[in-house]
């Protein structure tokens, strides 16, 4: 065991693996000499090369898509992307193809790819470098998405993921790269997909978060159990696919559910997982499903993100409102 | 495509059917009006016809178990999916939900005149709704103290504990009033738990059919109508020796006279002087109902229990043809096959308890008449005539009455108006028609 950053984790998991397997190569903008814009890929290339670790022009299309056909050639491809509102200039080759190459050729060709992207809020960013579009690439089949919390989960699913035969989003939490430091196990760990973590156990409401969120929600755990309320946090972890068992039961436990995402509400993955206690849960539920988010506004200027993301008052609000209904 | 059959309201406003019968087999082709199933409506034995052609797929319940209105009665596969996909899968259609327990009988299936004929439910949340189920409690009969009323878990359970508790007396006032008169009554029988002794030698009969609707009349009734009995007797002498006459004669050679057939008229022709001894009262509308017909309801004992046939306008029809139309009416009952109309549509009912050899009685009113006219054994008695003890035939009159409509000098005049048409006998003949 060590404690690390999420950060410190990341890159540890990317030395790691590509020691392990030499078809591992690392692409992206600024990820080869400067080490990547958070330093996830920092010292990378001098280890590995220019041939595994390369920097990518300014055209997240291009990455994707040039991922793409090294994958199809044999590689595995481990693609930053700078921040995730920037994938939406390659929401195309992910969703159009990327995701649905395995499908289209009849399983014949699948695609090693990993794609990983932080994102949310919370550090002052310009535009465009703080959305939390999870929900467009949970809506895209084909793809796996998840989303760690902590450093552990980050190194164990980063492994996961580049070993997996599939492309995977990991989405990664902007604002804990370095805030989140946790224990992470030494030696091969590999975090299973679809499987939820039970963050803090509790009897009375049962909050459901991933990635940055998951911090805001056991802080506002921690306030209502100064008011006598026993909250449960499940970090999902994993959003496609998604641990509807671990919800369904917490859910038979409470009866009470508040989900935090940080993205604006309409059309969120809360929607989602709300849905699914609807159908799993429903008559063990003893208060409407809550969801407390962002707000169906772009992502507001600098001075204002502090209004947009769900801090631990406002989480505290939703369980209160759960447990008052 | 599977054609799926809830059952309907086959007339007055029912809300059950008892299957006593099916008369076709799953499996069977059938054609459009085919009868397929003899259910009993707790008033007569009506046979279902099929409402459309093609092979019975399944049926909504087995013979003896009963069917609310609305649900599941029979699927019957019109060709659009082959036969070897059988029953199960027939159910899958838009409008049925996959049948997932293996039981023969399907789940009743939720239709949309269920939910308009059914009281509004009440607001709970669905941990409140799972528990009222496995509690068995109905939420229509939990009184909520909730926000904004709403049922709580603590009410539910309340009430479960209540139903445990109470007996018959007070499951029958628990009957919460807000619900359709029908399943207000059905709920004080069926939700009410008895103690059960377990001693063995109890006989458990369930309480179907004729019985069953005998007995949620009579809880309704006792429940919502504030009824009084006036007791007087009817010196019937005359009449007597006038039925004696009319059976020797030839007239009603092929119709056995009773005395009921003058009770019919005597009572229709005292509803003409007496108009509001006919009416209804409708608490909803605050209005009173007077009747334009005189619509004779006549208790008849069948081997079933008690069926009520009524003859219509029987002010309006000479007195052998109300006898003719009394006797077949009354063996058309004791075996089950009078017709739906000919039970609807009573104004005002009496029960002659005489052949039985009662004297006076406390008749229930049938909801939503005001009175009902119970007669008993007529007996030779010691009567002051003209300052005379003679002895006359005396005829028992018990008149329950709605003491809403009917206070004591009508419930007196009416009963006056009775006895003098019994008195005088010739008044049968040549008043009404």
């Amino acid at each position: 065991m060590s404690t690390m950053t999420v950060v410190e984790s990341i890159r540890r998991t990317l030395d790691e693996e590509m020691a392990r397997d030499e078809r591992v190569i690392v692409l992206g903008e600024d990820v080869g000499q400067s080490g990547g814009v958070f330093r996830a890929t920092d010292g990378l290339q001098a280890k590995y090369g220019k041939s595994r670790v390369f920097d990518m022009p300014v055209s997240e299309a291009g990455i994707i898509g040039t991922s793409i056909g090294l994958a199809a050639s044999g590689l595995i491809p481990v693609v930053e992307m700078q921040f995730l509102g920037f994938t939406q200039q390659a929401f195309h080759q992910v969703g159009n193809q990327l995701a649905r190459m395995r499908y289209r050729t009849r399983g014949s060709l699948t695609m090693p790819v990993t794609i990983r992207a932080p994102y949310g809020g919370g550090v002052r960013t310009p535009e465009l470098h703080s959305d939390a579009f999870e929900a467009l690439f949970a809506h895209s089949p084909g793809l796996r998405l998840i989303a760690p919390a902590t450093a552990a989960d980050a190194r164990g699913m980063l492994a996961a993921a580049i070993r997996d035969p599939d492309p995977v989003f990991m989405l990664e939490p902007l604002r804990g790269y370095r805030l989140v430091r946790d224990e992470v196990p030494d030696g091969d760990h590999v975090v299973p997909f679809g499987k939820a973590r039970i963050a803090r156990a509790g009897r009375d409401v049962t909050l459901i978060a991933w990635s940055a969120m998951v911090q805001v929600a056991l802080e506002a755990a921690k306030l209502a159990a100064e008011e006598g309320t026993d909250v449960e946090v499940i970090d999902l972890r994993s959003l496609v696919p998604l641990d509807t068992d671990t919800i369904r039961d917490a859910v038979k436990q409470t009866g009470r559910v508040v989900i935090v995402q940080e993205s604006p509400l309409s059309g969120g993955f809360a929607s989602e997982v709300a849905a699914s206690v609807a159908n799993d849960a429903f008559l063990y539920l003893k208060a409407p499903v809550c969801r407390v988010s962002g707000y169906d506004t772009p992502y507001p200027v600098p001075h204002l993100e502090d209004h947009y993301i769900p801090d631990a008052q406002r989480v505290l609000r939703g369980i209160r409102s759960t447990l008052n209904f | 495509m599977p054609f799926v059959f809830n059952l309907p309201d086959v007339g007055e406003g029912i809300a059950e059917a008892e299957i006593v019968k099916w008369l076709v087999a799953v499996g069977d082709t059938v054609a459009e009006d085919q009868p397929v199933a003899e259910i009993e409506t707790g008033k007569a034995v009506v046979v279902m016809p099929a409402p459309a052609s093609g092979v019975v797929a399944q049926f909504g319940a087995e013979e003896g178990n009963i069917v609310q209105v609305g649900e599941l009665f029979l699927i019957i596969d019109d060709g659009g999916v082959s036969q070897e996909q059988g029953p199960t899968d027939a159910t899958q259609s838009k409008t049925a939900p996959p049948a997932t327990a293996p039981s023969e009988q399907a789940p009743p299936l939720p239709a949309a005149t269920t939910s308009e004929q059914a009281p509004p439910s009440p607001a709970a949340t669905p941990a409140t709704r799972r528990l009222a189920r496995e509690l068995k409690v109905t939420l229509v009969d939990v009184p909520g103290t909730g926000p904004g009323g709403r049922v709580t878990d603590d009410d539910v359970r309340a009430t479960a504990r209540r139903t445990a508790e109470s007996d018959i007396a007070s499951g029958a006032k628990a009957a919460s009033p807000g619900q359709s008169h029908i399943l207000g009554a059905a709920d004080a029988i069926a939700e009410r738990a008895v103690p059960k002794f377990g001693h063995g030698a109890d006989e458990h009969i369930p309480v179907r059919g004729v019985r069953r609707r005998t007995a949620e009349a009579m809880v309704q009734a006792v429940q919502q109508i504030p009824a009084t009995t006036t007791f007087l007797s009817a010196d019937v002498s005359s009449l007597l020796e006038m039925r004696k006459t009319l059976q020797a004669s030839d007239v009603a050679a092929d119709t056995p006279i009773t005395l009921t057939p003058f009770l019919i008229k005597a009572t229709a022709l005292a509803l003409v002087r007496y108009p509001m001894a006919n009416s209804s009262f409708d608490a909803d509308a605050k209005e009173i109902i007077v009747r334009g017909r005189r619509n004779i309801g006549v208790a008849t004992n069948t081997p079933d229990g008690l069926v009520i046939p009524v003859i219509k306008d029987a002010d309006q029809k000479p007195l052998l043809a109300i006898a003719r139309e009394l006797n077949e009416l009354a063996a058309a009952s004791r075996v089950r096959g009078i017709a739906l109309e000919d039970l609807s549509d009573g104004t005002f009912t009496i029960t002659n308890h005489g052949p039985l050899g009662g004297k006076f009685g406390t008749p229930i009113i049938r909801t939503p008449e005001s009175g009902i006219l119970g007669f008993g054994r007529a007996s030779l008695e010691p009567v002051v005539r003209d300052g005379e003890i003679v002895a006359r035939m005396m005829l028992p009159i018990s008149y329950s009455s709605d003491h809403r409509i009917v206070d004591g000098d009508l419930a007196i005049g009416f009963c006056q108006a009775v006895i003098d048409l019994l008195e005088h006998p010739i008044y049968l003949l040549v008043e009404g028609r």
